[in-house]
């Protein structure tokens, strides 16, 4: 499995005002991603629409993983669930996590071209984006294809991502989401 | 025809409110979405609403008020409302109100959604704050 000194994006913290809270490592079913997000629900929050993007978002990538990871087991019911790795933390008043999982090295290309056009475009673009991807066909359970735009939208920055081979078939795809649990101050205050 | 009425939960999944009522053409879609299988759960909704268009050809009444959708819920949801628009095109009488919680602060992209599917399917959806929501119903 992934080792934590393997998360480079984790270097760009500053780890004196970082706390880690949990990490986790195998499948992510159902079970897991409903602990992980009632853990979050008990941060406090200046409002509940800021604690909404925060689980929002990672029960968006938690399922991706769930459905997409490359790397696969079975569950206890015979179900075959995407295995992955998340840390949780706090930094200063924001709430993090991290969340890697396996990909084909025959997917990563187009998986990364997606990240940059992604990354590129700005919010009405992405909206654009949005709206004419989610009129293709469904992916496998059911997706969307608009996952990633969403985490784009939702936390209004861009995705923050970290590839690393493993071998000649696959490679780490690992993405860092940062929320604040603090309402943005306006000119008002 | 039948009516449909699946009761919410909140457990491991999210599964919404539903009723759906082919005597008042009233339709509702409350809760929070976050299925396991989406498109199982929504394909008896789509052949309910089809049955509706073709059997029935009443006016209806769609009624949303979603706190929290994945997004494979909102494929589903603008399938819905295309389906919605088809009946409206074909001369079928159609009202949807979109309904959100206008104490909750930090929705832009709640309603940036809703204007979202506005603009795929060319519905025109009121957007309801709850706390007027009963004048408007």
């Amino acid at each position: 499995m992934i080792s934590i000194d393997k998360l480079e994006i984790l270097n760009e913290l500053d780890v004196s005002n970082t706390q880690l809270l949990s990490t986790y490592e195998g499948m992510f079913d159902n079970e897991m991603i409903g602990f992980f997000s009632r853990r979050m629900v008990n941060f406090s929050y200046d409002s509940p629409g800021l604690q909404k993007k925060l689980i929002v978002s990672f029960i968006e990538l938690a399922q991706n993983v769930g459905y997409y990871s490359a790397d696969k087991q079975n569950d206890f019911n015979g179900k075959i669930v995407g295995v992955g790795a998340l840390l949780l933390g706090l930094r200063d008043s924001n709430v993090f996590f991290c969340i890697a999982n396996k990909v084909l090295n025959s997917e990563l290309n187009v998986l990364q071209r997606k990240c940059e056009l992604i990354n590129s475009l700005n919010r009405e673009q992405l909206r654009e984006l949005k709206r004419n991807n989610r009129n293709l066909i469904p992916g496998t359970n059911g997706g969307a294809h608009i996952g990633l735009i969403m985490i784009a939208l939702i936390t209004n920055k861009p995705l923050h991502i970290q590839y690393f081979k493993v071998d000649d078939t696959m490679s780490y795809f690992i993405i860092y989401v940062e929320l604040s649990k603090k309402r943005a101050a306006t000119d008002n205050e | 025809m039948k009516n449909i009425y699946i009761k919410g939960s909140h457990d491991s999944y999210f599964i919404p409110t539903v009723d759906f009522n082919a005597d008042t053409g009233v339709c509702e879609i409350s809760g929070e979405s976050y299925l396991e299988e989406t498109i199982k759960f929504y394909n008896p909704l789509f052949e309910w609403l089809n049955e509706y268009f073709t059997v029935l050809k009443k006016e209806i009444t769609f009624k949303i008020k979603l706190t929290y959708f994945n997004t494979s819920s909102s494929k589903c949801i603008v399938d819905m409302l295309n389906m919605l628009k088809a009946y409206e095109n074909s001369g079928g009488k159609v009202v949807i109100n979109w309904y959100y919680d206008d104490n909750e602060e930090d929705i832009e992209e709640e309603l940036d959604e809703v204007e979202d599917f506005i603009l795929e399917t060319g519905l025109n959806i009121n957007i309801i704050p709850f706390s007027k929501a009963n004048k408007a119903d």
